[in-house]
């Protein structure tokens, strides 16, 4: 058995370590729990000898699992990962393997009822287990925010980043996150390009022209006596910040201070008082944002005093050592560099700016020694000649590499201790708040609050999210969740047919990704009932989507809300996005769409299809006439694939009075469109605005599936079995506030996996 | 067995003084350019390129076996260079099987591909599968190349969703391991791909102004890693693993590349991003390993053409359906008929790629001469999912060492890991079992 033996040691290792635990904790079983293991003993275990112990007993078990151990122990509640494992395995009629002898139906019934019995009694009163998220490397997304937020340039370096692979449906996945060396390679071309364009330092001065004005003295200075101004002719590139440097001193007289002023073309930039004097010229610099292209520069002495009859000094004059225009500057550069440096302050200033990054890049207070190595760096580059700009822009380029800037990093003080939970310092749960919201840092507002440490104060946290969700940059809520929740995201890969669908165009594509995430973003915003996300009765549209729906007088491609009325429209199920994506490209799929039904509103995915069934729709022998329904219909009778496509299909018919691009339509290759159907306990329904009821009714299995979704999303980790009971919190959360979508956001941050962390390792 | 090496761009460099525009394809004609010093040999190269979705097998295996046999449709287009091909039927990828997992048949073709090992069964909590065989090549063969593996695609990863019933979308769209939890991610955007080897652009920035700084930043993230890799808990500390030895692969490149010749512009159009036109997004991406091989940027590589499972859509050759979607074909005939169609539109550019290597000379053969390059499917039969009787395509004569021209049958589930080891030997990185491997393939020469 040759896959048996390349089973890793660490697993059978980890595995009977567990065992020891789980048997310390079992000391002292009750009276009840006595009598269960009888009937385990009697009833259940036989069974799985019989059946499993072949392949998953012994030295050499299969697929990583060794049942002795637990049927030894006749635990369910204590197992309960396993024995949910083997019960999904018995329901999909995975296991046994088809090439074994198969157990009786009722036998096998007899056996699920029981152990699913008992995996029903989840105790959620006891201490929960807060899990453990990996180490999150930031994806392209938040990595363009970070950078977008940090240092205030936002040109989406992280595009030319390879993607970022998937699990349990989301992009942004500690575990799955990985790091190969193309990446650190784009890494370390971006953070040269992103440090460009936040410290300007490829920028060199852009006068270039000759100064006019004044008079020449020794040296090229010029000295504004009889004549008021110097000139000189700039060509700017492109819109921007500017940053226009003049030395300069005065020859002081009279009771007055000498001044000047700083113009563009006809704008004033500023006045400056010359204190300078002739042995110690000093910079003063004027900013201003402008357009590119040809201007004037020009420095007016605005003070000229000449008195002849009085006692010297009686002349007061300016002079202009020389002009200087750098440019453009992004709009951040003021904030990581407060001050202009002098040769004095060079180093101190320096210390001042790369604390304040080092902090806020690594979304934490510096340590020790952390700066310090930064700025060795920067002196580095100052011994070799570099500017100011380009040497902080060396240590900003370390600090855009490093692990603590990448990785989100949460250090624990036992990190394999899978017992040792901690809550999460303020810093660590800002962070989770902002990557979670806002795919991004934390902002200043977050930030003073987790230095303070009064995050978790009061309703805080409450006033907090609430704000966040009005941010714009929660945008990335609706882009990166519901484009993956709802699968948006694939939308831009869909190819519909054109012959059979010659409508569709670009403009109807990017339409209707509009209307889903407006959609959602109203839903979010305007903090409705998440329900609405079932039946909402209004939409946004424009003329193109407009048209496609058949609602009149919208003209334009702006979008606007519009009310429904429900009949053929009507929440995310009637969406062209949504129908869009679970289709065939040359037809509607009833399979897909009830599949995606289950999995993304009901959150009750179906089995896959047992290995080596050719799925439904296509088996061999079809009889290739009547509707695509009665195609269909005719492979339910087979008993093996009837229990998920009863699930799967009726579902799917609900909605077959929309095309396969979402349009509206009452007959398919002129069979008429029968949208009806029954779902498995006998619930029947007559059309797309029935089924929507039927599953409005089940309002509960929809927010324990969102709130899933959510809580995945939230903490980038799969959610595990013993993630149920806060799954049922939130679910209740949600319930108790009208299902707002806030309430669900709040009980996420609220709960304990998002709140505390543990150590590295399984525990019972 | 091995010949002078003459194409020495340093001596390029040398003679013609400058490293701006070198116009490689002429530049690397070997009568110009014959150093005596130069004790290279030419190197063997090894490339990947994958196809999903199996092939429509009645069309493409030939009827008869050894040197005399017809090419059937799908592989028609490749009748040019019919003698630089071996044809290996009846060879399997036993760990494409469920073996207990259920389900997932696509996710497990393409992670057991180039790994013959088991994916574990996981939405990504623990994703692994094995180190696969460009991988080990790349730690052997790479250290002479300014990267040590090339990895391209067309598809960028999924987006969203579930790609195979319970397995992670890392094991349908990555065929390239390094370790056996860290996926190479591939590079699917031909401009990109195009500034990277040739250190230009954006991608190229880094050589540029700060270029003399590079180690220093990169000793800094080093320190910092390894401090924080002692603070963390086993699992996070597996991926401050992946970011050291990224860091160091890195630190690799930029001394090879400080101590080398520049590295010099081909004469070939920089590509303007990702065309619209599929074949031509192949097409370009076949040339960027082209030049990549012919200036000996790198000497192994991985070309996913399509994610495996892909549903793409075929309207340009009159095949408007999903792909996967009609690959599940039940057996009828006009689907399997468009399912051939597409199988021949992928040989169709598979050929336009090795007729270009047969075009480049290189010492007394060509670069496809000096080539190995593996072409297949983890999938047979689409319909079927079976993991058996894979159509596989070995072209080029890795340096002489390959007898080609032939239609091979192996004896059944003879592991395609046997074919891999045999490819090792070849590339100078032999080991002694690679994933499910039993021993040598030797039917090659």
């Amino acid at each position: 058995m040759r896959h048996a033996a390349s089973i890793p040691l660490a697993i059978l290792l980890a595995t009977s370590a567990w065992t020891t635990l789980v048997a310390a904790r079992a000391a002292e079983p009750t009276a009840e729990q006595k009598l269960e293991r009888a009937e385990f003993r009697e009833r259940i275990a036989p069974f799985f000898v019989k059946h499993c112990g072949k392949c998953h007993t012994g030295d050499e078990p299969m697929g990583e699992l060794k049942l002795d151990g637990y049927l030894a122990r006749a635990d369910i509640v204590a197992d309960r990962e396993t024995w949910e494992k083997a019960s999904k395995k018995l329901h999909s009629r995975e296991m046994p393997p088809e090439e074994e002898p198969q157990p009786e139906a009722a036998e096998r019934d007899k056996v699920l009822k029981w152990i699913d019995g008992r995996l029903a009694r989840f105790d959620c009163g006891q201490e929960r287990d807060p899990g453990r998220v990996t180490i999150r490397r930031l994806n392209r997304n938040e990595y363009n925010n970070t950078i977008r937020d940090l240092l205030g340039v936002d040109f989406h370096p992280a595009d030319d980043f390879p993607s970022d692979d998937v699990g349990y449906g989301f992009d942004n996945i500690g575990d799955v996150l990985s790091m190969p060396p193309i990446l650190l390679e784009k890494y370390l071309a971006a953070a040269e390009r992103i440090v460009e364009r936040a410290l300007g330092t490829s920028q060199a001065n852009l006068v270039t022209e000759e100064i006019t004005g004044g008079q020449i003295l020794d040296g090229g200075a010029r000295i504004l006596t009889s004549q008021l101004e110097v000139r000189t002719k700039v060509r700017l590139f492109g819109e921007g910040d500017y940053m226009f440097r003049v030395r300069a001193y005065g020859e002081q007289a009279g009771d007055e201070l000498v001044r000047m002023a700083l113009y563009l073309d006809d704008k004033l930039v500023r006045n400056f008082d010359v204190k300078a004097v002739a042995s110690n010229p000093q910079v003063y610099e004027g900013w201003i944002r402008t357009k590119g292209g040809h201007h004037t520069y020009s420095i007016v002495f605005l003070n000229d005093y000449y008195e002849p009859e009085q006692p010297a000094p009686n002349d007061r004059n300016l002079i202009v050592n020389n002009l200087e225009v750098m440019g453009p500057y992004p709009p951040g550069f003021k904030q990581i560099v407060p001050r202009e440096h002098t040769p004095e302050n060079k180093m101190l200033l320096a210390r001042e700016i790369v604390n304040s990054i080092t902090a806020r890049a690594f979304r934490r207070p510096s340590r020790a020694g952390e700066v310090d190595r930064v700025l060795a760096l920067v002196e580095l580059a100052q011994r070799e000649g570099e500017n100011f700009n380009t040497s902080i822009g060396l240590g900003l380029q370390a600090i855009l590499l490093s692990p603590h800037f990448l990785f989100r990093v949460e250090m624990d003080p036992q990190p394999d201790n899978p017992q040792a939970v901690r809550t999460l310092n303020e810093f660590e749960l800002a962070t989770r708040l902002s990557y979670f919201l806002w795919s991004s840092m934390p902002d200043e507002e977050l930030f003073a609050h987790a230095r303070q440490g009064t995050l978790r104060n009061g309703d805080n946290l409450e006033q907090q999210i609430k704000r966040m969700l009005n941010d714009p940059k929660a945008q990335a809520l609706v882009e990166n969740f519901a484009g993956q929740w709802l699968q948006l995201r694939n939308l831009k890969t869909a190819a519909p047919d054109k012959r059979r669908y010659p409508d569709f165009d670009e403009a109807l594509r990017s339409a209707m990704l509009q209307e889903t995430e407006q959609f959602f973003a109203a839903v979010m915003r305007e903090d409705k009932s998440v329900l609405d996300f079932l039946d909402g009765p209004y939409t946004f549209v424009n003329e193109r989507l407009a048209r496609h729906y058949g609602i009149p007088d919208i003209k334009g491609d702006e979008f606007r809300r519009v009310a429904l009325d429900g009949q053929q429209r009507g929440g995310v199920l009637s969406h062209a996005s949504v129908l869009t994506v679970t289709s065939n490209p040359t037809r509607t799929s009833p399979v897909k769409r009830g599949k995606w039904v289950l999995e993304n509103i009901l959150g009750t995915p179906p089995p896959p299809p047992p290995p080596e069934v050719p799925p439904l729709e296509e088996e061999a022998g079809a009889v290739a006439s009547g509707s695509l329904r009665e195609r269909m219909e005719q492979h339910r009778a087979k008993a093996e694939c009837a229990i998920c496509h009863n699930r799967m299909d009726p579902l799917g018919f609900g909605l077959e009075n929309y095309d396969g691009i979402g349009g509206w339509r009452t007959e398919d290759e002129k069979f008429a469109i029968d949208p009806s159907g029954v779902l498995p306990g006998g619930q029947s329904f007559s059309g797309p605005r029935d089924l929507k009821a039927v599953l409005k009714a089940r309002q509960d299995e929809f927010a324990r599936c969102l709130a899933e979704k959510m809580l995945t999303y939230g903490l980038g980790r799969g959610v595990e079995y013993s993630d149920k009971c806060t799954v049922e919190d939130i679910a209740k959360a949600m319930r108790d506030n009208d299902y707002k979508f806030s309430s669900m956001i709040v009980a996420i941050v609220r709960s304990d996996p998002f709140q505390k962390r543990r150590g590295t390792g399984s525990r019972p | 067995m091995t010949k002078p090496w003459r194409i020495s761009r340093r001596t390029v460099l040398r003679g013609l003084g400058t490293a701006v525009a070198l116009p490689l394809l002429d530049a690397m004609a070997p009568s110009l350019l014959l150093a005596a010093d130069d004790k290279k040999t030419i190197p063997n190269r090894m490339a990947f390129v994958y196809v999903p979705n199996g092939k429509h097998m009645p069309d493409w295996t030939p009827k008869a076996v050894g040197a005399e046999f017809e090419l059937p449709y799908i592989l028609e287009p490749l009748a040019g260079v019919k003698n630089n091909l071996l044809v290996l039927s009846g060879l399997a990828q036993d760990h494409g099987r469920a073996h207990g997992d259920g389900p997932g048949d696509h996710a497990r073709a393409l992670a057991s591909f180039l790994t013959g090992q088991q994916a574990r069964k996981t939405h990504g909590a623990d994703i692994k599968v094995g180190v696969s065989v460009d991988q080990v090549a790349a730690a052997k063969a790479g250290q002479h190349t300014k990267f040590s593996s090339l990895e391209l695609g067309c598809d960028r990863g999924a987006q969203a969703g579930n790609c195979d019933s319970g397995y992670s979308c890392s094991y349908s769209t990555n065929i390239s391991w390094r370790t056996d939890t860290t996926p190479q991610a591939k590079e699917i955007d031909p401009k990109l791909a195009f500034e990277r080897l040739f250190s230009i652009g954006a991608a190229g920035a880094a050589r540029t102004m700060r270029e003399k700084f590079n180690k220093s930043v990169l000793d800094f993230v080093l320190e910092d890693a390894r401090d924080l890799q002692a603070k963390l808990g086993a699992k996070d500390q597996r991926k401050l693993d992946e970011y050291l030895s990224s860091v160091r692969e890195l630190e690799k490149r930029i001394d090879t590349t400080a101590h080398g010749p520049g590295q010099p512009l081909p004469n070939y159009p920089v590509p303007s991003g990702i065309p619209d036109d599929y074949a031509e997004h192949i097409r370009l991406m076949y040339d960027l390993l082209t030049l990549a091989f012919q200036g000996d940027l790198t000497r192994v590589a991985t070309f996913v053409v399509a994610n495996e499972g892909s549903n793409r859509a075929y309207p340009f050759i009159g095949v408007p359906d999903g792909h996967h979607d009609l690959s599940h074909h039940g057996g009828n005939e006009e689907k399997q008929k468009k399912i051939r169609e597409i199988n021949h539109f992928h040989t169709t550019q598979f050929a336009y790629f090795l007729d270009k290597l047969s075009k480049i000379s290189e010492a007394d053969g060509t670069l496809l001469d000096n080539s190995m390059i593996v072409y297949g499917s983890g999938i047979g039969d689409g319909n079927a999912h079976n993991h058996d009787n894979l159509p596989i395509l070995l072209a080029g004569r890795g340096r002489g060492t390959i007898v080609s021209g032939r239609h091979v049958k192996t004896e059944k589930e003879t592991p395609l890991n046997n074919l891999y080891l045999s490819l090792l030997d070849r590339m100078d990185s032999s080991v002694e079992s690679l994933g499910d491997s039993t021993g040598r393939f030797d039917a090659l020469a």
